[in-house]
């Protein structure tokens, strides 16, 4: 009886989730939290821009000093090309969800949120999509077009496409470790140290200071399964036609995998977090 | 004022410690970036024999000698970049008020702790490139060590000076500032790497070149006319950033309320 009570719970749900106004307001609120990502990075849009103008300065010294070191060694390639699709997966994947999540714990501003009807840590990621789709237009593409300009920059239409769905996945997976990171203040009281174990992990394991090629074969072999060298290192050479389909596919896979386990990560430390929210200034009862 | 500024430092401390896991985390962690940076510069150099006619171990030193004057920028002069910060909330009026100098003040205001990782770290790797075989053999070398790290923070100051500056024109935070952080690229890997024109500017107009380069140099060749100029420029551009900054506020300064 009990077994299927449950069963026709779950046929509802399922039907719910089918159901096409459910599925009508879903959309509706996604693009909601989306254009509120949107509207605020173009409201700042200077800013962006500025930024911009700071990566502009990071590239053009790892374009000298990468043509300098492949024009004096003749073992070492130009990776100018690889910083900038790094560059641009950075973009994509910066989402400062992690800051805002830390922020709102530490000033205790979170409550505001528990009293709204949506759920934070469904909220942000579609925000930071929004922002960071304004933030590519912004920032993103007029570097990429001084980069094609400048250092012989050259994508295959068919290497975008591979990376799409890997880039899409990594997109998922960096915003729950971003909020996962976040959490952490609720233990920390204060989020600067979280954040910047988080930026140094991030250092560490994308590729992004160095190309892996550079790292003692034992290290390269281990490091570049790890699913932020996914994100950004091997999302980067599969734009720079560096893999086959069947490798691809495997990414797909793996990246696919990383991603569910740290969503469902993050919903237990969530879950798990909020037992340490404190309220001050709760109804009287009486 | 000595005082004063001990009693802020004691502020500043306690303020810190009172998250004490996130603060020895920051600490830890801003030591593992200067590391992540070593590593780094090892691998690459694990690849090559000489890096610009400079040994691993000279790499080294003008690596230590940069981070060194980074990390003590970042203990003491950091909240530089707050400027925009505190024209955006209106608060720029209470440096104002008070008879000390306002940059004083200001840099007062947010000493960071947590660069005391690093500058331990830094240290580290130059005893690291003393193993090597870079030239620092006796006291008197590590007194210009300590020198030129002192000299190239007070450089890292006047860049974030200068551009935290043009807050005053934005009214908030421009961003610019933290071109500093990204900066420091350049002061770590020898200036022949790049073309002329760029060695000029990096060397005279944005002297970054003097905080891990030419020090470098200096303790290579021991040639004091590198010495005279690495101390004539820094001055002039440190002055340079001091007076650009009261000129910002004088010309382009609208109190709050007013």
């Amino acid at each position: 009886m009990v077994k299927l009570a449950k069963l026709a719970k779950t046929v509802k749900m399922v039907k719910m989730i089918f159901d096409r106004a459910t599925f009508h307001n879903f959309l509706l609120l996604v693009s909601g939290y989306y254009s509120i990502g949107w509207k605020n990075e173009w409201a700042y849009k200077f800013r962006s821009l500025l930024n911009a103008g700071s990566s502009v300065i990071l590239l053009l010294f790892q374009f000298m000093l990468w043509s300098y070191l492949s024009t004096e060694n003749n073992k070492i390639q130009d990776y100018s090309s690889y910083f900038v699709i790094m560059y641009i997966l950075n973009l994509i994947y910066t989402t400062e969800a992690d800051l805002s999540l830390s922020r709102s714990i530490v000033k205790g501003s979170i409550i505001h949120d528990f009293l709204k009807p949506r759920n934070v840590i469904f909220y942000i990621p579609w925000e930071c999509f929004g922002r960071n789709v304004a933030r590519l237009l912004i920032a993103g593409f007029p570097i990429l077009i001084i980069a094609m300009f400048f250092s012989r920059l050259v994508f295959k239409f068919s290497d975008l496409i591979l990376c799409f769905p890997l880039v899409l996945c990594s997109f998922v997976f960096v915003v729950a470790l971003d909020l996962i990171f976040g959490l952490m203040c609720f233990y920390t009281q204060n989020y600067w140290g979280v954040l910047s174990a988080k930026s140094l992990v991030f250092l560490l394991l994308t590729g992004r200071l160095l190309p892996f090629e550079f790292y003692p074969s034992w290290l390269e072999k281990v490091i570049v399964k790890n699913p932020l060298a996914h994100a950004y290192y091997n999302a980067a050479n599969t734009i720079r036609g560096s893999y086959s389909y069947e490798n691809i596919i495997g990414l797909y896979i793996e990246q696919g995998f990383y991603t569910v386990l740290t969503i469902i990560v993050l919903i237990f430390i969530w879950k798990v977090s909020l037992n340490r929210l404190s309220l001050h200034g709760s109804i009287h009862g009486g | 004022m000595l005082s004063i500024l001990y009693h802020h430092f004691l502020i500043n401390l306690k303020s810190r410690l009172i998250y004490r896991w996130d603060f020895l985390l920051a600490i830890f962690i801003k030591g593992l970036e200067g590391f992540c940076g070593f590593i780094m510069l090892d691998f690459l150099m694990s690849k090559l024999t000489m890096l610009a006619g400079f040994s691993k171990a000279n790499v080294l030193l003008m690596f230590g000698i940069s981070e060194l004057a980074f990390s003590i920028w970042h203990c003491f002069f950091i909240n530089s970049l707050s400027i925009g910060n505190y024209l955006h909330d209106g608060s720029m009026d209470r440096f104002l008020l008070k008879p000390i100098n306002p940059i004083l003040q200001i840099l007062m205001d947010g000493f960071d702790e947590d660069g005391w990782g690093a500058l331990v770290f830094s240290i580290i790797v130059l005893f690291i490139a003393k193993q090597q075989g870079a030239p620092l053999a006796s006291f008197q070398d590590w007194l210009f060590v300590l020198l030129f790290a002192a000299n190239g923070s007070l450089i890292f100051f006047g860049l974030s000076l200068f551009l935290s500056s043009f807050s005053f024109l934005a009214r908030t935070q421009t961003n610019l500032g933290l071109f500093v952080m990204d900066l420091r690229q350049f002061a770590r890997v020898p200036i022949s790497v790049f073309p002329k024109w760029f060695q000029v500017m990096i060397s005279v107009l944005f002297p970054l070149a003097l905080c891990g380069f030419w020090p470098t140099q200096f303790m290579i060749h021991y040639d004091f006319t590198i010495l005279f100029f690495i101390f004539l420029i820094s001055i002039v551009f440190t002055s340079f950033s001091i007076f650009f900054f009261y000129f910002m506020l004088k010309k382009h300064y609208e109190s709050t309320g007013t």
